[in-house]
């Protein structure tokens, strides 16, 4: 018998914990965005295989009762002796169709344990279970439910990005409404979409110095029912026209996210 | 992926004079600890900074 058939059914017989663990992390952008080492991976997918595997062997057992695993160890050890036991197009046929019924479910399991961990958001209570890379839960804000951190995550409005980006003019920080993020398996994050950017230089002289707000007294509100919609702010500050500005993670340097929730005030609080 | 926006904000956003005002409250309010003020729908609302995290490469 070729050696290679045992190592086909080692395979076939791994593969529903495989299917599990790319269902699992099969998100909307379809790809896994952390590394891992092989012996993690060889685990996550070994402990579902052991559960799927368990359930369906004790389904058919039930149903048809008369599974030979005498034989499936002999074919896997590569034994002739499997031989004499005549392998029936039958028993091939069957194997071929429970494998095919255990991986479609396999598939499904990954899909809907996903679902329940992103719902009870046990992959911030368990490492093991991290569907995405830091970056994500920074910019989704599931980062605020991390234990000790301040805020929920379900409370936060928008987020509020400061970015340091060196440059050939020097070092320039950007400052906007984080729109999206694409991340990335090998930094972690590929770029990052602001909105209602500003710009600003970031020169020896200002390190350190807290320049005082330009005409904070002219601050003037959003206000959907008035024209006056324009702010006097730091003169250091250039508005940045367009939808988008995007920014790749190789050009960033420094970082700062702030987390804001929007909070309705009442009549006397309005003036 | 999206980051979190609401739908308030997301609206103020849509609007280049709205969006630019807001974003210059909210730099001015790093300074001046005046939360960043709007109103939308004759219902007024302050954004408030809940947590700030910095993250270098």
């Amino acid at each position: 018998m070729n050696i290679l058939f045992g190592a086909l059914l080692i395979v076939m017989i791994l593969l529903p914990g495989v299917i599990f663990r790319a269902s699992y992390l099969h998100t909307a952008y379809g790809k896994k965005t952390f590394r891992s080492s092989f012996l993690d991976e060889l685990l996550l997918s070994v402990v579902p295989t052991l559960l799927i595997q368990v359930l369906g062997y004790s389904a058919v057992e039930l149903i048809l009762q008369n599974v030979d695993e005498h034989l499936l160890y002999l074919l896997i050890i590569n034994n002739d002796k499997a031989i004499e036991y005549g392998l029936s197009g039958k028993s091939v046929f069957l194997f071929s169709l429970y494998n095919l019924c255990i991986y479609i479910v396999s598939w499904y399991m990954g899909s809907i344990a996903r679902k329940v961990v992103i719902r009870r958001k046990l992959d911030i209570k368990y490492p093991i279970l991290r569907l995405h890379n830091d970056w994500h839960y920074i910019f989704s804000g599931l980062m605020l439910d991390f234990p000790g951190q301040p805020g929920d995550s379900n409370d936060v409005s928008t987020i509020w990005v400061d970015v340091l980006v060196e440059s050939k003019a020097g070092e320039i920080i950007y400052s906007g409404f984080l729109e999206q993020y694409v991340l990335s398996k090998e930094d972690g994050l590929d770029r990052i979409y602001l909105t209602a950017v500003r710009r600003r230089r970031f020169t020896k002289e200002e390190q350190g110095a807290n320049p005082a707000v330009v005409n904070d007294d002219v601050q003037a509100r959003v206000d959907s029912d008035s024209e006056e919609s324009t702010l006097a702010t730091d003169d250091r500050y250039y508005f940045m026209p367009g939808d988008y500005f995007i920014i790749p993670y190789k050009e960033i340097k420094n970082l700062n996210v702030i987390y804001y929730r929007e909070q309705e005030l009442a009549d006397q609080q309005e003036a | 992926m999206k980051a979190p926006m609401s739908k308030n904000i997301r609206e103020i956003l849509s609007d280049v004079k709205k969006s630019k005002a807001l974003s210059g409250q909210i730099l001015n309010s790093l300074k001046t600890g005046k939360p960043p003020v709007y109103k939308i729908g004759g219902k007024s609302y302050a954004l408030v900074r809940t947590a700030t995290i910095s993250k270098g490469k």
